[in-house]
């Protein structure tokens, strides 16, 4: 079963994201904040991390970079789901090697479509 | 008592004129001070006087007819009488000043005729016509014979001493050796005084721009202006080549008082008008930069509360959808409800903070202000209650350290408990985790003063002004951090204004910061105020 982990500091948004892929089948765990979510990345090695940009402490570009100054977590995909809706948030998270960026407020069906064309 | 003996001085470059004269006059018991020079002669003069002037034309430095001259234009020497030595050849029209003069056919003969003329001066009588042998000194035969030299002479007066400028003659050692009457009146000082003295020890303000001047070597066309007594004077020089050398120098003083004045004023006039210009543009560089922070303010508050808005729209369009498309057991369903109403009212939360702002900044909330008598420890009491489930996910107790039960005022009782939510809000969301709030309300005098103190991070000094402005957020990481639109004390802010309070921002007692919230207990003054 793929593993597909949530960072993002609106927990009703991590919930909804929880209930949603899991329901679709995938296993699913959440993190309300930036640090431990790579902590967790390192740890359970998922198969998609869904990340928040907007977060204290370690914001969502942060993590993005450290995952990719770690060769072990470099191929793990992220999709960037923000409510920060500028070009240049889209772009960054992109070089920083987003595989999908979706603005809130977003369709959860439609989230579940492009999780699944990443990790089927 | 022993009289007082006839001091004569004597001044000739000539040494055995010198000898032969003194010897002789000495035996004739007069007082005899022999001087080399018209330098040496001139200083003498500042510490003493003589009965006798006896001024040979030989005279180094400055000639016996011009140290004659000056003599005679001082008023202070004017009335000692000068013998003038002249040279059997020497045209006697160069005289004009001198009171007797003695022709030096040969040394025996002018001592005698010098001691002739001495004993008739002192004894009062009338001259010997043979000795007055000045009596026809514009003798046509001599004016003959000489014409150039009379010409040069007139030439030379009409440039030295008709000048309008004042003429100032130093020598090589920027010794003073001449002047015209006008340089005099500039001085304020007579030649006699200055003549020998160094230039630069008389005049040391002149020094360091005239020094330059002066070694430039050649007679240039820019001019200097050189000050004294209060006036101006735009200087030139020429200067004076003997033996192929240069041997001093003339100066040429003009009176440009007026004109310097002048432009010493206009100049003023510019520099005043060069700052109040700098003064403008500073003022509007500033009033720029303040729009242009304004203008950053509110474009980072519109992005600000777009995301702000987002976040709660992307729940309840989540949820609903959710609730929609998937089978959802009933108590997650509630679950969902509650969590759509939840960030529901977040979202109404925003709407009417944009609303309030629109409202203060049209001028429209006071209009609106619904005054009534209402119990404000109950209201404190009740957004206590509202905010402790969000202050407790943090461990943080919201304490009312002390309150005053029933506590009535006259004020608009929704938008005071905005006053509090907000106020109380942001202490919240400011603490660290289990730190404590402390409420105060109590009583002073015609005031209801509500404080509110937290252990946060605190608010920098220069940043205590700017935090009641709409759109502001402290800056640092709390910025990109905290959630909220950054115009909650904006509007309590406004909201206690429209009620003749205030409020005031301190520094905790051990960190943090502590909001007191002033308010009149009657508000009969507020619509007047408004």
């Amino acid at each position: 079963m793929k593993t597909i982990l949530i960072i993002d500091d609106e927990n009703y948004i991590n919930r909804l994201v929880h209930f949603n892929l899991l329901e679709d089948g995938y296993d699913v765990i959440t993190s309300s904040s930036g640090r431990e979510g790579l902590e967790l990345i390192k740890k359970r090695r998922p198969d998609l991390v869904i990340l928040d940009i907007a977060m204290p402490e370690m914001d969502g570009f942060t993590v993005m970079e450290k995952m990719r100054a770690d060769d072990r977590l470099r191929e793990i995909p992220v999709l960037v789901l923000t409510a920060k809706v500028m070009e240049e948030v889209e772009q960054r998270a992109k070089k920083l090697g987003a595989v999908d960026f979706i603005t809130k407020p977003f369709s959860p069906s439609d989230l579940s479509n492009r999780v699944r064309e990443i990790i089927g | 008592m022993p009289e007082k003996k006839i001091t004569i001085w004597l001044a000739s470059s000539d040494s055995e004129n010198r000898r032969i004269l003194s010897e002789k006059l000495k035996k004739q018991d007069y007082q005899v001070k022999l001087f080399e020079n018209g330098i040496s002669a001139a200083q003498e003069l500042k510490k003493n006087l003589p009965d006798f002037f006896v001024i040979d034309f030989l005279l180094d430095i400055i000639d016996g007819m011009k140290f004659c001259e000056y003599l005679k234009r001082d008023f202070r020497y004017k009335s000692i009488p000068v013998i003038l030595l002249l040279s059997e050849d020497a045209p006697e029209d160069f005289i004009s000043m001198a009171d007797l003069i003695l022709r030096k056919k040969d040394k025996e003969n002018l001592a005698l005729k010098l001691l002739a003329a001495l004993s008739s001066l002192i004894n009062g009588e009338a001259f010997p016509v043979h000795l007055w042998e000045n009596a026809d000194r514009r003798s046509p035969q001599i004016r003959q014979a000489l014409p150039e030299i009379f010409e040069l002479r007139e030439r030379f007066d009409a440039v030295f001493e008709k000048n309008v400028a004042g003429i100032l003659e130093i020598d090589d050692k920027r010794r003073i050796i001449s002047m015209n009457s006008r340089m005099e009146e500039i001085l304020q000082r007579p030649i006699l005084d200055l003549i020998g003295d160094h230039l630069f020890t008389r005049f040391p303000l002149w020094k360091s721009s005239l020094k330059q001047y002066l070694a430039a070597g050649k007679v240039t066309e820019k001019s200097l202006i050189l000050e004294h007594n209060g006036r101006y004077f735009e200087t030139k020089t020429s200067y004076l080549i003997k033996d192929d050398k240069k041997s001093g120098h003339f100066l040429m003083f003009f009176d440009v008082t007026e004109r310097q004045l002048y432009q010493k004023k206009l100049l003023s006039y510019a520099e005043e008008l060069e700052k109040e210009v700098e003064r403008r543009l500073h003022q509007i560089r500033t009033a720029n930069s303040e729009l242009e922070r304004l203008n950053r303010l509110r474009s980072e508050f519109l992005s600000n509360i777009s995301h702000e808005m987002r976040t709660p729209l992307a729940t309840i369009k989540g949820f609903t959808e959710t609730l929609m498309n998937r089978d959802v057991n009933p108590e997650v369903r509630k679950e969902f409800l509650e969590i759509i109403a939840s960030e529901s009212a977040r979202l109404e939360k925003i709407v009417n903070e944009i609303l309030d702002i629109t409202q203060i900044q049209q001028g429209l909330m006071k209009k609106q202000l619904a005054l009534t008598f209402f119990d404000i420890s109950a209201e404190l009491d009740y957004v206590v209650k509202l905010l402790d489930p969000a202050a407790q996910k943090k461990k943080i107790r919201i304490i009312i350290a002390e309150g005053s039960a029933g506590f009535k005022i006259k004020a608009d009782r929704d938008r005071i408990r905005q006053v509090l939510i907000n106020i109380i809000e942001n202490a919240v969301k400011f603490s660290p985790d289990g730190t404590d709030v402390i409420l105060k309300l109590r009583r002073e005098k015609r005031e209801a003063v509500f404080s509110c103190e937290d252990q946060g991070p605190g608010i920098p000094e220069a940043e205590k002004e700017k935090i009641f402005e709409k759109f502001y957020m402290v800056d640092g990481s709390d910025r990109k951090t905290k959630k909220g639109t950054g115009v909650g004390l904006f509007i309590a802010d406004n909201i206690v204004k429209l009620h003749n309070g205030r409020i005031e921002v301190s520094s905790g007692k051990r960190k943090g910061c502590a909001f007191t919230v002033r308010l009149p207990m009657s508000t009969r003054n507020i619509r007047e105020n408004l």
